[in-house]
């Protein structure tokens, strides 16, 4: 299996914060990986670290095989990188921006260039200043992809857009899905539910889960369980449950390592005799669920 | 080299309204320079040379800042960026739009001042492009190198001036004096340290885009300013800018003999001592620039050292005497009264060599006329002033030496007053500098065949002397002589017996001690 970003106790501390927290992180080639958490779960920072934007407090991470922090010059041409709040040349138009960005890629393809800049409805002429956020994302992932990256990192790039110009952008990157390897944060779960080929949750900085999206909607699973008889919330539930609740029939929640067997073994366990039905989790639901599990985990903790 | 001129032009499209702005402000100047006369409100303040090095200063931070070296936000960094060509784009833009524009005009000025262009002239244009370039746009791109936007560079420059004025106060007075050698050391000690300095920080930013360890390597440059200061006051530094003469010393120091044979002292206030000092080897093509003294008194059990005091004292073949000043502690004082005292001194000093005399004829007055090692004088000045205002490319030379004999004379002289007499000489010595060229944008230098005083002094009928200086005017002649350096040297003199008692020369007129006659006071 090769690797396109791997990352060995990767950390970054600001003062007394550790915003990334040795953190092992491997992304095959040819994967679309979204990386998903709350607000000041440490995302960007990670994006940050990987393109050397900062330099790590410990650990390492390895990009196409090259060490982060000597990632520059050259061998950035094969590494395409957009931020929601990356600050552009505001004062070149957008044929000017594309054509200044253009000598620095060996590989840049002018004919894909022309391509973008009319599926993504550009105006060669528009100062980028006088673009909308949603345009100017547009260029900025126009430059990124006329040059065919291997490595495409995007951190935010759909939050805060109409759903109109995410679908634009969304179909731009579908095109290069199978050829580059994808990175992205974003909050945006029900258009990364049917984009990404691998999730990962990152929370206060640790990488909480990191896996397939197959292997995902696998193991998080809605299980309702009808047992027939009035029951009150257990005392002690197995940890792989989560979001219980009581319905009108018994009782549902989320199962977190969903196995046939396993899971109704659990099940019978906690309420004899009960048969359960196990429902797939939208993206979504499942970010929900994790992020209640590790409130939940940290509230007891506390 | 292809993305450097990519990158280039992108700078040069970007910043075209400030260095146009720039360009104008400099021909603005330029124009000032050769119209001194004219609008006067231009001079008010040196506006004209502000705005040139103020929006010099901007395209400079404008520049750099394009690309910005600070924050995780820019776009720049996660493109294919080579450093080098980012700098090196970065510094052919400053020559281009910044350099290239005051060559022209600084080859304008030397048109204009009428001294023909030469191609000994290309080094030292390169030379002061370079100064420009190392003492202006190399500070202002390391500071802009270190800071997010103007005013963030704006406020750093604030404060970097703020703390050398936290710096000046120190109590540096406590200190022993520097003399002109270490003051030279310390320049360029602090000078180095803080180009290191600039150096490591820009190259870190360039290459690394870690702002805070460039930062702290900048400061830690400026923190190491109070240390060369420190570091030239002590006697290592003193050694260093003046090394001991060897047996080779031909300098010959000895307390000037009176005319009646006698030594001869000049007592001021009490509590100080002056002692005329004569080099009676000097050579007629030596001058000596005396930098610093130190004087031992020694007597019958004791002995007493002054500190190191500065000096700008010079010796030369017409005037080989200088005057050791020196304020005496109460005690010495009283010691010196009573009897014999033996005194040394240390001098340091720089001695410059002559080249030899060049005679020159002063043309008529509106006619120019070549002084040969310096430069040239146009025309007379006006026809309200006798004499000629020259000019010289870039630089005076180290020393020169102007002298006006009375057969080369030809001035009028004013009316009632006698005409020079023959077997006098009138002189003038200055002082230029050894580098290529001066820090100046202007490059044209001006100078005044003005000299000093007649030699000997012109007697008058009344029997007081004419203390009439002398100038060169048109028709006349005169005699130049440049010089260049040697080095510096430090040795120590024995003067002998300096005892007051049996130097005190009463004044025959009033009964009082000898009157010090003391240039300063007039």
């Amino acid at each position: 299996m090769k690797l396109s970003v791997e990352t060995r106790a990767l950390t970054r501390s600001f003062g007394r914060i550790q915003a990334v927290r040795e953190l092992d992180l491997a992304i095959e080639e040819g994967s679309v990986y979204a990386l998903m958490g709350p607000n000041g779960a440490g995302k960007s920072t990670l994006i940050k670290l990987l393109m050397n934007l900062i330099s790590p407090s410990s650990g390492y991470a390895q990009l196409l095989g090259m060490e982060s922090s000597g990632l520059r010059g050259r061998r950035m041409e094969e590494i395409g990188y957009v931020s929601e709040n990356q600050k552009l040349p505001e004062w070149m138009t957008v044929d000017q921006y594309l054509s200044y960005c253009r000598p620095f890629y060996p590989k840049w393809d002018r004919a894909l260039e022309q391509q973008l800049v009319a599926r993504f409805e550009l105006t060669p002429k528009q100062q980028l200043k006088r673009l909308s956020r949603g345009l100017r994302m547009k260029v900025a992932l126009a430059s990124v992809l006329a040059f065919r990256p291997r490595l495409l990192i995007l951190d935010e790039p759909l939050s805060g857009l109409d759903p109109l110009v995410r679908d634009e952008l969304l179909e731009g990157l579908n095109e290069l899905k199978h050829q580059t390897t994808i990175l992205l944060s974003s909050h945006d779960l029900a258009e990364i539910d049917s984009f990404a080929s691998h999730v990962g949750y990152l929370d206060s900085g640790q990488l909480l889960l990191s896996t397939t999206m197959k292997d995902l909607r696998h193991r998080f699973r809605r299980v309702e369980a009808t047992i027939g008889r009035p029951v009150e919330t257990p005392a002690t539930m197995p940890a792989e449950w989560t979001n219980f609740a009581l319905t009108a029939t018994g009782a549902c929640w989320v199962e977190r390592e969903y196995d046939e067997e396993a899971s109704a073994r659990r099940a019978a366990a906690v309420f004899p005799g009960t048969e359960i039905t196990a429902k797939s989790l939208s993206l979504r639901e499942v970010f929900l669920a994790i992020a209640h599990a590790e409130r939940k985990t940290k509230g007891g903790a506390r | 080299m292809r993305l450097i001129l990519h990158i280039l032009l992108k700078d040069l499209r970007r910043q075209r309204l400030e260095i146009l702005g720039y360009c104008i402000a400099v021909v603005v100047w330029a124009w000032r320079e050769v119209h001194p006369a004219s609008f006067q409100w231009l001079r008010e303040g040196d506006l004209p040379p502000m705005l040139m090095f103020g929006l010099w200063i901007l395209v400079t931070i404008r520049a750099i800042q394009g690309e910005s070296l600070v924050g995780d936000k820019e776009w720049w960094p996660t493109r294919p960026y080579r450093w080098g060509q980012l700098l090196a784009a970065k510094m052919l833009l400053f020559v281009m739009a910044l350099n290239v524009p005051l060559l022209v005009v600084q080859l304008y000025l030397l048109t204009h001042a009428e001294i023909p262009l030469a191609w000994s002239f290309v080094p030292r244009l390169i030379f002061l492009q370079g100064m420009f370039l190392l003492f202006v746009t190399f500070p202002a791109v390391v500071l802009a190198s270190v800071t997010a936007s103007i005013i963030q560079w704006v406020l750093t420059a604030v404060g970097i001036v703020l703390t050398f004025i936290v710096i000046s106060w120190l109590p540096w007075n406590k200190l022993p004096q520097t003399l002109a050698g270490q003051e030279e050391l310390l320049s360029w000690a602090a000078a180095l340290v803080l180009l290191l300095s600039m150096l490591a920080a820009l190259l870190w930013q360039f290459a690394r885009r870690r702002e805070w360890p460039a930062r702290i390597v900048l400061a830690a440059g400026l923190a190491s300013i109070p240390l060369c200061i420190l570091f030239a006051s002590t006697g290592l530094a003193r050694w260093i800018a003046y090394p001991y003469a060897g047996s080779d010393n031909s300098m010959k120091l000895a307390i000037k003999p009176a005319d009646n044979g006698l030594r001869e002292f000049d007592w001021k206030d009490g509590n100080e001592i002056e002692i005329p000092v004569v080099d009676p080897a000097l050579g007629s093509d030596e001058v000596i620039e005396v930098h610093g003294y130190r004087l031992h008194l020694a007597g019958s059990g004791w002995q007493w050292e002054s500190e190191w005091q500065n000096s700008g004292h010079h010796m030369v073949f017409h005037d080989p005497v200088f005057n050791l000043d020196n304020s005496l502690p109460k005690w010495v004082y009283a010691k010196v009264e009573q009897g014999h005292v033996t005194a040394q001194i240390d001098v340091a000093w720089e001695t410059y060599r002559f080249n030899p005399e060049v005679r020159v004829q002063a043309g008529a007055p509106d006619y120019g006329f070549a002084v040969p090692g310096i430069g040239y004088c146009p025309k007379a000045t006006s026809a309200k002033y006798v004499g000629f205002d020259c000019v010289a490319p870039f630089t005076l030379p180290p020393v020169y030496l102007l002298a006006i004999d009375a057969e080369g004379n030809q001035c009028k002289e004013p009316d009632g007053e006698l005409e020079v007499p023959a077997g006098h000489t009138a002189y003038a010595l200055e002082f230029g500098s050894s580098a290529l060229s001066n820090f100046d944008p202007n490059p044209v230098r001006s100078f005044s065949l003005m000299a000093g005083d007649w030699v000997p002094a012109l007697p008058q009928k009344s029997g007081q002397y004419d203390y009439r200086s002398a100038t060169v005017c048109p028709g006349g002649s005169f005699t130049f002589r440049t010089g260049q350096p040697l080095g510096r040297q430090q040795a120590t003199f024995d003067l002998g017996d300096i005892g007051v008692s049996k130097t005190y020369k009463p004044n025959q007129a009033t009964g009082k001690e000898t009157e010090n006659f003391d240039t300063d006071n007039e």
